[in-house]
């Protein structure tokens, strides 16, 4: 057990946003987060509600000394002119001034008569498609140059701004704006970006390139993946939670423990049993709780018809992920769920004959990196489910 | 009932903070944590979102946090309430969503400037919301806005999913706006995982009210009405029953409760059936708005299973609307999640049939009940209610007269001790129990054996305890000491008194002579008077003391002893009211002592006036806190009350007092019995028959507590001791009688109904156990003779239950069970019943008679039979025992759940909870 102090501040909050002091265990991986941008752009991975934008915002506001960091989420932005609008608004904000007289007269030179640049409006006239171009690709020089420190974009939620310029303009429109940002990201000295987003941008990349094509816009970036908490950072702060919400417990440190274990360290799953075994008591619905009580919540959270953890998704999903391969992929995923430890490629291999026509090794490989991306599975280098949550779930609701 | 404060039952966002206060059940912690999440400035931003059907109360939690946080922060320097209309009509678009929330923002900041921004804003077309969102940002500044939103599923239709997209990403990023917001649903706008707000709240799931929370809130909305009869009313059991009665058929929905609220008063909640159809105006345009909220699919959906009645399957609810199997599953989807509908379950032992099948009913039998539109309006409701307030109604069984005899023993417990706590006085001598009183002065008698302190101290505990003759001796001795000394006025008179209550002969003439001879000396002195007046009291001549008392008081309106002898005299002879006002002048006058109080207490008790009472003997019992009869006074008043757990509290305080109280003891044993602590009972009963083996109440007592346990043969006993030591109480013999009939012992048990009959022949009890009995006999013309003599009786003063039809159908089912004329005798059973308007309480005894018919012995052909001479002698009448016993008869020919499940939910609980297992 740590014996890390008591925090009073740490409170349930499922999925609300968290305080920078409020974000458990994620320290040594944020430094490394920095340590890997010195040196270059980083694109995070994790799955949905794992924690990603808690650490943005963390390093936002906690960006070390003689660093600018500029958070942002995309989720809305759906052309490249808003995202522009975007860029600039967050730049004035961070540097009030810096881009207008620059921007002016840079772009008048290009033949643009009017560029209003303000937080909330930057006005392309004449709007031509390409327009927006210029404009971030001096905002993000400016950002480069101009301010004393180097700049780090946060930008959370990347791959669905892709997508719904991918969406709205057609693959071209969404190619060029990541190429542009590739472009700027090889142009610039100091300037790095982090890409973060609740889909992985593997599949909207996959889907943007030309059938056979090579196309890889991100290959500059070092992908980091989040990685779950630490099993005494989950049970210290299942602890403390159930500490500050004055849970009644058996045995305190027994509780968190098990939360721990029945949640996978998943911060976002610990608030959600915490808060459950909470409102149960609050409710008179439960006595003291104890290893057995949380078992039950957890096993009641996903048994639930509503689904409250929304982990039915991790079935669902795999149609539109895996499209023609589906059945297939269901087939890898049923035999690791069942299977007693994890497999290698040869078992699988061997296994999975039994229950469909087995592709190629080459495709099983890669399918299997898929579904590692796409946060099923681990290599280690044998493969097994990533998340005993997941396998739960998977293993109850395959239809 | 005046209804002084309005309740806003469909706009509480209207509503004085304060009323909403006070009527808030259950919901509390909820409250208290989401306005802990909105105060917490400096922590994370908790997220919630309220989920509920319509009218359980999300916009009163809403309005609630928005007080709460608006007092602790009047000026608004930490915390902005935006609070968005219910309605979302104005917001079309993100841009109109953002101008909504600056122009509450503006509201609450009163800044005219930014309320002209938001209104140009809502006039522009910034769909993207930019504009907006700096808007908003701008205004709060530092600060943190709580934006309270009502129907969020609606407001993310409208604003779709880029306006979600956009919002979610505003939220994000400013990180300053903390949401609570509210839906019916759970809608893909949270529920998906793809979707921008998935995970984003914290869902707290709003559960219907408990009944305790239901009863809780009727009382704080009696309370804020000033009501007291209907607050004192629903503290006890009887209410409880009713309410239960009502939770049947209302659920646990808030709204629907208030709505009830609106009529309730004790006769309407004690009658029910007035309650519901005054309800039913504001009911049925609830319902029939709640039914116009839907689409025409579901509409008709919610229509078909409201004419069904029971639960239909999603095939017949196809078959019935022509919708595809498939699509009725969507709709029905859809009216669970937004709480019309319900999956209608049975235990799993009892779900035999088609398993695959999913079956549905409404979530609330009263929306079926008030949206029938076949039938005459508000019958069906009337039919059902009538019932069930039958079935949740008191039940008297085998145990008829427990009540009457409750009620009465109650008030003679007030009565015996009313005397013989007169003589008790703050003298140090004079405090514990009589028998610590006692103890204490024969230690100083045996030292100064003629101390006549300590003589006259042992009398006053010889009189507490009730040894009168002891008494009498010793006043005699202490009076032949100095017979002519007119300071021992007050001995002689005592000996008058006491010699008047055992009964023997006695001549207060001397004493009255004295009286009047020094009142002729000084005919101002209120004492000479008052000492007159007691004499002419003592000697029982009540006229001539209610004079002396009155002239007396007039010349010293202070003198409290005057004035408590007064009300004593007075409520002796039945004026209680007078009594009344001169024991509360007493109090006022003495308002330490508890003698005061606690006759006060006493005539309040004689007066109905329980709830007083109860207060006047809880400060009697705190000036005297060694007095057991206070408390057994108190315990008896909270059991009247039917607060048995306080009433046994308060007798068993009394039996530690003193533990040779008898009545303390008599007391716990209806208070536990009540409790259903039958083992406990007996155990008090033989502690208090140990002390007093004479008292032929107890004996009968612990009859019936014997008879409880299934131990008839003592029971029997028991009765037998006690018509032994009183052959002239009726009730005694009918007790007995009853345990007769169980033990077969009918010619006895005959023999016994007949003379308590003889001995109380306006009792309607006693005829109806004779009735039972010759129909055990299988005398049927006389058993109807009897039972229609018996519910003629009952029908003067119908406050007890109509006898025990359970009984009655019992003994048709056993003694007549091959009869040919037993289609008959129902018939003139169910005439007999109908004729004095209580066919709903035989329909009872014929449902709780149910689960005879369903022992496997039975063969299925008696149980068609039974069921047909039912049918054909109620003819059309008590519709739902009728649909009960068919379904019963049914299930029992293949235990197939459809039987089960085609029955109105509130009732299909009462069969299952039937069915054996």
């Amino acid at each position: 057990m740590c014996n890390r102090p008591h925090d009073p501040r740490l409170r349930v909050n499922p999925g609300g946003r968290l305080q920078p002091w409020e974000v458990v265990g994620c320290d040594s991986f944020i430094e490394s987060m920095w340590g890997a941008l010195r040196r270059q752009s980083v694109v995070l991975s994790g799955e949905r509600r794992m924690g990603k934008t808690s650490v943005l915002n963390k390093m936002e506001a906690e960006a070390p000394l003689g660093v600018c960091a500029i958070k942002r989420s995309l989720q809305g932005v759906k052309s490249p002119e808003e995202f522009v609008r975007v860029l600039v608004a967050d730049t004035e904000r961070t540097l009030p001034g810096v881009l207008k007289p620059s921007l002016r007269s840079r772009l008048r030179r290009t033949g643009l008569r009017k560029v209003g640049v303000s937080v909330l409006s930057v006005e392309f006239d004449p709007p031509t498609e390409e327009s927006w171009k210029d404009v971030a690709t001096h905002a993000i020089e400016v950002l480069d140059r101009e301010p004393d420190v180097p700049v780090v974009l946060l930008w959370d939620e990347l791959p669905h701004m892709v997508a719904n310029v991918r969406d709205n303009r057609g693959p071209h429109a969404a190619r060029d704006l990541l190429d542009l940002l590739r472009a700027a990201r090889e142009s610039s000295e100091r300037m790095r970006m982090a890409f973060s987003g609740s889909i992985g941008l593997h599949h909207v990349v996959h889907g943007l390139r030309a059938a056979g094509g090579m196309w890889a816009p991100t290959h500059d970036m070092l992908p980091m993946d989040l990685p779950l908490l630490q099993e005494e950072d989950a049970a210290y702060l299942a602890r403390e939670l159930l500490i500050n919400e004055r849970v009644a417990c058996e045995d305190v440190a027994a509780v968190g423990t098990a939360i721990m274990r029945e949640v996978d360290c998943v911060p976002y799953y610990v608030h959600h049993t915490v808060n459950q075994l909470m409102t149960r008591q609050r409710a008179g619905r439960c006595g003291t709780v104890d290893a057995a009580l949380v078992r039950e919540v957890v096993d009641a959270a996903l048994a639930d018809p509503l689904d409250p953890w929304q982990l039915h998704h991790y079935v669902d999903r795999i149609e539109s992920y895996y499209g023609d391969e589906a059945d297939y992929v269901k087939a890898l995923l049923d035999l690791i769920a069942v299977a007693s430890g994890p497999l290698s490629i040869p078992q699988i291999e061997a296994r999975v004959g039994a229950h469909v026509q087995p592709p190629p090794t080459e495709r099983l490989r890669d399918l299997l990196v898929l579904l590692c991306k796409d946060h099923y599975l681990t290599s280690d280098p044998a493969y097994a489910f990533r998340l005993q949550l997941v396998r739960r779930v998977w293993r109850a609701r395959r239809p | 009932m005046s209804d002084v404060v309005p309740l806003l039952k469909h706009t509480p966002s209207a509503q004085r903070p304060e009323i909403l206060e006070a009527i808030t059940v259950q919901r509390e912690p909820l409250v208290a944590a989401l306005v802990e999440s909105a105060l917490d400035t400096h922590g994370g931003l908790r997220h919630h979102l309220l989920v509920g059907p319509r009218g359980i109360g999300k916009t009163h939690i809403l309005s609630l946090v928005a007080s709460r946080v608006r007092a602790a922060d009047p000026d608004g320097k930490e915390v902005v309430v935006g609070w968005l209309d219910e309605d979302p009509w104005p917001v079309r678009t993100y841009g109109k969503f953002l101008a909504a929330i600056a122009a509450r923002v503006a509201e609450a900041t009163g800044e005219p400037e930014l309320g002209r921004e938001a209104r140009e804003l809502r006039a522009s077309a910034d769909d993207d919301g930019l504009r907006g969102e700096e808007l908003v940002r701008r205004a709060i500044g530092e600060r943190r806005l709580l934006l309270l939103v009502e129907n969020l599923d609606e407001i993310f239709r409208r604003i779709g999913a880029d306006g979600q997209l956009r919002f979610r990403a505003f939220a994000e990023d400013w990180g300053r706006m903390l949401v609570i917001a509210t839906t019916p649903q759970l809608f893909a706008g949270v529920r998906r995982h793809d979707s921008p707000f998935y995970g984003f709240f914290a869902v707290d799931h709003l559960d219907e009210l408990s009944l305790d929370s239901a009863a809780d809130l009727l009382k704080r909305i009696a309370q804020l009405r000033g009501d007291e009869r209907l607050l004192r009313f629903l503290e006890t059991d009887a209410a409880m029953r009713r309410l239960r009665a009502i939770e049947a058929l209302a659920g646990g929905h808030p709204r629907v409760w208030l709505l009830l609220a609106g009529c309730i008063s004790v006769a309407a909640i004690e009658e029910l059936v007035p309650l519901f159809l005054q309800a039913l105006d504001d009911l049925t345009p609830y319902y029939q708005d709640r039914l116009r909220e839907l689409s025409d699919q579901q509409q008709e959906i919610v229509v078909l299973l409201s004419e069904a009645g029971g639960a239909l399957s999603n095939r017949a609810l196809s078959d019935r609307s022509g919708i595809p199997e498939r699509q009725v599953a969507t709709i029905l989807k859809q009216l669970a999640d937004r709480g019309y509908v319900r999956r209608a379950r049975l235990p799993e032992d009892l779900s035999v049939g088609d398993k695959r099948m999913s079956h549905w009913e409404l979530r609330e039998p009263l929306m079926r009940l008030c949206l029938d539109v076949k039938q005459a309006r508000g019958e069906p409701l009337r039919i059902v209610v009538e019932f069930l307030r039958a079935w949740y109604g008191p039940r008297l069984l085998d145990e008829l007269d427990r009540l009457p005899a409750e009620a009465r023993l109650a008030t003679e417990y007030a009565c015996e001790a009313f005397r013989t706590l007169e003589t008790l006085s703050g003298d140090d001598l004079m405090h514990g129990t009589p028998d610590e009183i006692l103890a204490r002065v024969e230690r100083g008698l045996s030292l100064q054996p003629q101390s006549r302190t300590l003589r006259i101290a042992k009398l006053a505990a010889l009189l507490m305890h009730g040894r009168l003759e002891e008494g009498r001796d010793l006043l005699e001795e202490l009076i032949s000491e100095r017979p002519a000394e007119l300071g021992d006025f007050g001995l002689r008179l005592q000996l008058v008194r006491i010699k008047r209550a055992l009964g023997e002969p006695v001549d207060a003439e001397p004493v009255i002579a004295d009286a009047l001879e020094l009142s002729r000396r000084n005919p101002n002195s209120a004492n000479a008077l008052g000492l007159l007046a007691f004499a002419y009291d003592a000697a029982g001549r009540f006229e001539e003391a209610a004079e002396a008392y009155a002239r007396a008081a007039q010349l010293d309106p202070a003198d409290a002893h005057l004035l408590d002898a007064f009300g004593l005299m007075l409520s002796q002879t039945g004026r209680d009211d007078e009594a009344l006002e001169l024991f509360t002048r007493a109090v006022e006058a003495m308002p330490d002592d508890p003698i005061a109080h606690d006759h006060r207490g006493t005539a309040l008790n004689r007066l109905g006036r329980d709830e007083e009472a109860l207060d006047a003997f809880a400060r009697a019992a705190e000036l005297a806190p060694h007095s057991a009869m206070v408390r057994v006074r108190h315990g008896a008043t909270l059991m009247h009350l039917e607060r048995y757990e306080a009433a046994l509290a308060a007798l068993l305080a009394a039996a530690e007092i003193d533990p040779a109280e008898v009545e303390a003891y008599k007391g716990q044993v209806f208070a536990l019995m009540e409790l259903d602590r039958v083992e406990d009972a007996e155990a008090a009963c033989a502690r208090a028959l140990a002390l007093d083996p004479d008292d032929d109440q107890l004996h009968g007592m612990h009859g019936f507590v014997l008879a409880r346990l299934g131990r008839d043969e003592e029971a029997l006993e028991a009765h037998a001791r006690a018509v032994e030591l009183a052959p002239d109480h009726a009730g005694h013999r009918n007790m007995a009688a009853n345990v007769l009939r169980r033990l077969a012992r009918l010619a006895e048990a005959e023999e016994a109904a007949r003379r308590a009959v003889a001995l109380d022949g306006e009792e309607p009890v006693y005829r109806f156990t004779l009735a039972e009995v010759t129909l055990a006999q299988g005398a049927a013309d006389a058993a109807l003779a009897h039972l229609e003599e018996a519910l003629a009786l009952w029908a003067r003063d119908p406050a007890l239950p109509p006898g025990e039809p359970e009984l009655l159908c019992k003994i048709v089912w056993e003694r007549f069970r091959s009869n040919s004329g037993r289609r008959e005798l129902i018939a003139r059973l169910v005439s007999a019943y109908r004729r004095v308007g209580a066919l709903d309480q035989l329909g009872r005894g014929l449902v709780a008679a149910i689960p005879l018919l369903l022992d496997a012995s039975v063969p299925q052909a008696d149980v068609d039979a039974w069921v047909e001479d039912w049918t054909l002698a109620l003819f059309g009448d008590a519709d739902v025992p009728r649909q009960l016993l068919d379904a019963a008869r049914d299930w029992k020919r293949d235990r197939d759940q459809e039987h089960l499940l085609a029955l109105p939910p509130e009732q299909r609980e009462i069969l299952v909870g039937m069915l054996p297992r």
